[in-house]
């Protein structure tokens, strides 16, 4: 079986299951563009690397030996106010973290974990304001 | 009913037991900067490596005795004499640029940490069965 698309997965349930009315960007965040204001309030998911996957014995083909895909997901939010930025953080936050056995798509989550608090990033230079924070993930194949 | 056990070398036993119970703290402590500077050396070369622009980042990497054992710190005075407060902001920087220093990266110290835990349970088993070899030899 291929391996799942974890930030993929984690944006359809951010915007099917959880409502989120904002953009969500997959493995970067859209850059703030001046002409376009809708560009800024916006939140991304980022996968880095940092965990192997669970492997079992045999596996002919490659890939097929592992049975448990980890990663590591960087959950981004930026908003003109500072304070939204951390409240929409903090709903999905609450909605993530210590979910167990869900299926997004057709692939099966085991857990989400956060693994570091809501902090802020960054402020960018027309006011707008990152908060970020982190999650272990994993998914069975 | 009373039972009683005896044992002729009760004493020995509670002695090993006693310089075990000891020196699994400082073993414990000796591991935790040794792999911290595992970690710290891993961050200047392996990718993800800390990136280098003027060099002052990479200048304060460093290992300090934190209440739990030790950590690898980054920030702070540099070589050069300026202060670094944005080691944080390039560690957790995942929008994707273009790095000066081939490999370079942002998550430099966390990707390691998570890569050396998976090690972490058979280091510490071995360190373990050090201790354990060490007492049978002086008290056996």
């Amino acid at each position: 079986m291929a391996a799942p698309n974890i930030p993929d997965d984690i944006r359809s349930y951010m915007i099917n299951t959880l409502g989120v009315s904002l953009p969500v960007d997959v493995n970067d965040v859209n850059p703030i563009q001046v002409s376009d204001k809708t560009s800024v309030n916006r939140y991304a998911v980022i996968e880095y690397l940092g965990l192997s996957a669970t492997r079992t014995h045999g596996g002919s083909t490659p890939g097929s030996d592992i049975a448990l895909d980890n990663t590591m997901v960087q959950i981004v939010s930026r908003h003109r106010s500072a304070q939204t930025a951390r409240d929409n953080l903090k709903t999905i936050v609450d909605a993530l973290d210590g979910l167990q056995d869900v299926t997004i798509g057709s692939v099966q989550y085991t857990y989400f974990q956060r693994t570091s608090p809501i902090r802020k990033h960054e402020k960018a230079e027309d006011g707008s304001v990152t908060f970020i924070t982190e999650f272990r993930v994993q998914a069975r194949r | 009913m009373k039972v009683k056990v005896q044992s002729k070398n009760l004493d020995q036993i509670v002695a090993g037991l006693v310089m075990l119970v000891n020196r699994i703290p400082i073993a414990a402590k000796q591991s935790s900067r040794l792999m911290a500077e595992g970690i710290l050396n891993d961050s200047k070369t392996i990718p993800p490596m800390c990136p280098v622009d003027t060099g002052d980042l990479e200048s304060t990497g460093h290992v300090e005795p934190v209440s739990e054992g030790y950590a690898v710190v980054y920030g702070g005075s540099s070589e050069s004499g300026k202060f670094v407060d944005y080691a944080a902001y390039v560690h957790d920087d995942l929008r994707a640029r273009k790095y000066k220093k081939p490999g370079s990266g942002p998550k430099f110290v966390e990707a390691h940490v998570l890569r050396r835990a998976d090690e972490a349970p058979e280091h510490i088993s071995d360190i373990l069965q050090e201790l354990v070899d060490d007492m049978e030899r002086t008290y056996r």
